[in-house]
């Protein structure tokens, strides 16, 4: 088992004790004036407890031990078994001065001073032995409030003193460390990202400037040669005699004497535009020198913005250490909740992991943990039997592979039975008898919703998350879970998630004309198909002897590919403990990017996990393979849903406003419902007249006839009496409900409603309706 | 104040407000003024493979990007000519899941939009209500994709 860095955990326990410690220093004295804020109580109690777990955890043992004591007393008043009067106030006061000073020894290095604990103990079983009395004559309490804790008041400060602890000494608790809201460094990391982008336009617009210099230069080269032969031809020396010139023009021999003044003109000016050219050249030289520098100057701040960047996100990375310490407690009361021996085990507990994947591992994590207590390691007697040590052991380790955090939950317990799997496979129809696949596709079948052995069923029950949720949870920080068991002899869960969210590595491809990035965590390799493997509308390709399954991008698109069949690449990537196959046209490259999180009136495309924005400025989106795959690898997730009986049920709603009437027919279309439309109460009559329908929803406020009249006439109706009416509508006030109500409307429902209240209504009265 | 325009919008008493007036075909949609974020071009679009069809597009803006809707597909409009168009930005809050959130969206414009202050005698059908607008548009999950 490897051990924590010790010094680096306390850095963050005196950084988390200051957070709780500021929480008990503002509570604490609210209490007095508020003792029956049950809420504050609580936060104290849970803080208390908190703390006191943190410093048991660095084996603190005073501080600790006097936090345990002060949760006691915490929890005494939260369960009324005590109030809050003063005496409590102060011995709580006093309690927490002390774990300040006892802090504050540590932060100094000092270690702690263990008489303080004695003392503090000593003083706490005094007062609540005090309390007691005090609670039993409550009439009392007040005035001897003033008395009471006189003692106290006088001797705290005094001990303080002693061991040379002020109050002032506890600003300097933190240290180092400077608390910034994480969206702030959000806001940052965004701020780098549109810097970046800036800067690779101006690298590229540098370069194109550069290139028109150097045409400038070339330009300015070739136009003093040009001058040069100009004036090499005209050129005749003013030293040699007239008469005895060297006519290289014979033109010129036609020259008169006189005509020389032209000819010298033309000289001087052939003179002239070489010094301009000279000059003009010079400059340019200047200015290429200028690029050349400018490129390297734009190069530089671009790789201060990668040391920025790095350095901004690592503000944001905490070391998973922290995570895992979070594990102890509840796997501790779960073991004794079933009676079983659990020892956790922890390395690589200083691997490093970006805040926002940290905070979102905690509950797959929590829930394979509590698989394996509750369902992997085996009873005590289970165990000796099968020749096990009687402890059953969870190892949780952590390393990092490149940029992606390797997490992985180990149990030594009893494994899990793929043979069981497969039958309970057949039994749902999942897969025929005769052929039964390799055992790491039926360990695969656990990622199955809905899918339940008896052992499975008992892992989820109760806790309305089963492993196809934690696959979701993994895959939608574009993570992958694997599963790897030995019957017998235990389980292995290995989660692979990328080390940051803020940085991610991409390889960026194209399909069609358009740009799409994979995260790099999810990439197995990229594979060059053969012409074969490469066939229209085949399902499946062989990749290192194993079938899998395979998607063309392009055609699932329905964009045209560019390219030639025979030399199509294939992204093979990861998804859970499947592998499968993208097949793209172009691999563009690999960089550092952003991805941001899907636009949320886009959020149903669950083939994309995100958004990047190229340094170009160009829009690409993640795609998340898992999802596209989804179909292939869960055969029975989908049919739940569609299946909820509803067929052919007739369904009519009455709403002026055509984006209701779109988005609710929608929402029952995909449920199967028949749907009719109507825009009031009188066109909905209409309907009525010749069509029969189950259920109708109706709006309130319509023109021509709004929905009190149309619910009246319906009710008042022998032949339609009986169909359930549900009001959907803006007004939420109570007389409108009521009103709606009376007048014999089944159900009232708020605009905007959630999908899952309808979902509920309907199938409350449309099963009422199959009971009559 | 947009929680009040939208109570108006709903019981059909505006007073004087001021709108961006954008043009989609023939028609023309308002949005109250206290919607629209900016008016950028809609030059670079990006294709959304699967998205439904009156999700024209996206455009990055920031950072981020945002969805370029065209109404056309939408409502009755007419053909819309896209030669010389305008993305109008909006914000929107809406609560999705029990979270309130606040998101970008934008309405594709043939034209350069204008702004107008009309008084409370206008058709309200042409008012988009941006809230409801998302809620009853935005792509659903599970979406795999028109068929």
């Amino acid at each position: 088992m490897a051990e924590f860095d010790r010094s680096e955990l306390l850095k963050y326990f005196i950084s988390e004790a200051e957070d709780h410690i500021n929480t008990l220093d503002k509570g604490i004295p609210e209490l007095e004036s508020a003792p029956d804020n049950g809420t504050l109580i609580e936060d104290l109690y849970r803080t208390a407890h908190t703390l006191k777990g943190a410093a048991a955890l660095l084996k603190l043992k005073a501080t600790s031990n006097i936090a345990h004591r002060m949760e006691d007393i915490l929890e005494n008043l939260k369960d009324g078994r005590s109030r809050p009067g003063s005496a409590v106030v102060e011995l709580l006061s006093y309690i927490l001065d002390n774990i300040k000073g006892l802090i504050q020894d540590i932060v100094e290095g000092r270690g702690e001073n263990a008489e303080v604990e004695q003392q503090v103990i000593q003083r706490i079983d005094e007062v609540m032995a005090g309390e007691k009395v005090e609670a039993a004559t409550p009439d009392e309490v007040i005035k001897e409030v003033p008395a009471a804790p006189e003692p106290g008041v006088s001797a705290a400060p005094e001990k303080r003193d002693a061991v040379g602890r002020r109050k002032e000494d506890f600003e300097f608790f933190s240290g180092n460390f400077v608390k910034v809201d994480v969206q702030k460094v959000e806001e940052m990391l965004n701020l780098i990202g549109e810097i970046t982008i800036k800067k690779n336009y101006l690298l590229q617009r540098s370069k194109e400037t550069g290139e028109i210099s150097d045409e400038i230069f070339f330009a300015g080269r070739k136009l003093l040669k040009e001058v040069s032969n100009f004036a090499e031809r005209y050129a005749y020396s003013m030293s040699s005699v007239p008469g005895s010139l060297k006519y290289i023009d014979p033109l010129l021999s036609e020259f008169g004497e006189l005509e020389f003044d032209r000819y010298d003109d033309l000289n001087l000016f052939s003179r002239k535009l070489q010094e301009m050219t000279n000059d003009i050249t010079e400059a340019l030289k200047g200015l290429s020198v200028f690029f050349d520098s400018f490129g390297d100057d734009v190069k530089t701040i671009g790789n201060m913005i990668k040391l920025l960047r790095s350095d901004i996100s690592e503000a944001r990375m905490i070391e998973i250490g922290r995570l895992f310490q979070r594990f102890f407690r509840p796997i501790n009361d779960m073991a004794k909740q079933y009676d079983k021996k659990v020892e956790l085990l922890i390395s690589g507990g200083d691997t490093k992991i970006d805040k926002v994947i940290f905070e979102r591992l905690f509950d797959p994590l929590m829930h394979i943990l509590r698989n394996a207590v509750s369902h992997g390691i085996e009873r005590a007697d289970e165990r000796l039997q099968k020749g096990k040590k009687e402890e059953g052991l969870i190892f949780f380790s952590a390393r990092k592979e490149g940029n992606t955090v390797v997490i992985e939950v180990n149990d030594n317990g009893r494994g899990i039975d793929t043979d069981r799997l497969f039958e309970e496979a057949v039994k749902k129809g999942l897969l025929g008898p005769d052929n039964k696949p390799p055992k790491e596709d039926l360990l695969s079948l656990i990622f199955v919703p809905g899918f339940t052995t008896t052992e499975i069923a008992d892992m989820a029950s109760g806790r309305g998350m089963g492993m196809s949720a934690v696959r979701r949870l993994v895959s939608a920080i574009n993570g992958v879970v694997e599963v790897d068991t030995d019957l017998g002899w235990g389980t292995t869960f290995r989660i692979r998630v990328p080390s940051s969210l803020a940085i991610t590595n991409v390889i960026v491809f194209s399909s069609g004309n358009i740009e799409f990035v994979l995260p790099a965590s999810l990439i197995e390799e990229i594979i060059q198909l053969d012409a074969t493997d490469a066939e229209e509308g085949t399902a499946t390709i062989n990749y290192r002897e194993k079938e899998i399954y395979v998607k063309n991008l392009s055609e699932m698109f329905g964009i045209v590919s560019k390219v030639d069949k025979p030399s199509r690449l294939a992204i093979i990537c990861n998804i859970t403990d499947k592998k499968v196959a993208l097949i793209v046209d172009e691999i563009i490259g690999q960089e550092e990017t952003v991805i941001k999180p899907l636009n949320r009136f886009l959020g149903g495309l669950h083939i994309y996990s995100g958004t990047t924005i190229s340094g170009d400025g160009r829009a690409r989106f993640v795609i998340n393979p898992m999802r596209i795959f989804e179909e292939q690898i869960l055969p029975v997730a989908i049919r739940p849903m569609a299946d909820e009986g509803y067929e052919g049920r007739r369904i009519l709603i009455v709403d002026d406003s055509l984006s209701v009437r779109k988005y609710v027919s929608a929402f029952l279309e995909a449920r199967s419902f028949k749907v009719f439309n109507a825009s009031n109460g009188v066109e909905a009559l209409n309907i009525l007249e010749d069509t029969p329908v189950d259920l109708i929803i109706t709006d309130l406020e319509m023109p021509v006839m709004h929905g009190y009249e149309l619910i009246n006439r319906i009710k008042g109706s022998e032949r339609l009496r009986e169909i359930p009416i549900i009001v959907l509508t803006s007004r939420s006030a109570e007389k409108h409900r009521e009103k709606a109500l009376e007048s014999g409307a089944e159900d009232y429902l708020v605009k905007p409603f959630d999908e899952k209240s309808l979902s509920e209504i309907l199938r409350k009265h449309l099963s009422a309706v199959d009971l009559a | 104040m947009k929680d009040e325009i939208e109570n108006q919008i709903d019981e059909g008493t505006i007073e004087e407000s001021t709108y961006c007036v954008f043009k989609v075909g023939e028609k023309d949609f308002l949005l109250p003024v206290e919607w629209v974020r900016e008016v950028i071009d809609v030059s670079p679009l990006f294709p959304v493979p699967l998205a439904p069809e009156y999700i024209y597009g996206v455009v990055p803006l920031r950072g981020r990007i945002v969805p370029a809707i065209d109404l056309s597909k939408i409502y009755p409009t007419g053909k819309p000519v896209y030669n010389d168009a305008r993305l109008v930005v909006v914000d929107v809050e809406v609560g999705l899941m029990r979270e309130a959130i606040n998101e970008n969206i934008g309405f594709i414009s043939e034209t350069l939009p204008y702004f107008v202050t009309f008084g409370s005698d206008i058709p309200a059908d042409d008012i988009i209500n941006v809230k409801s607008f998302f809620q009853a548009f935005r792509v659903k999950e599970p979406y795999y994709g028109r068929v």
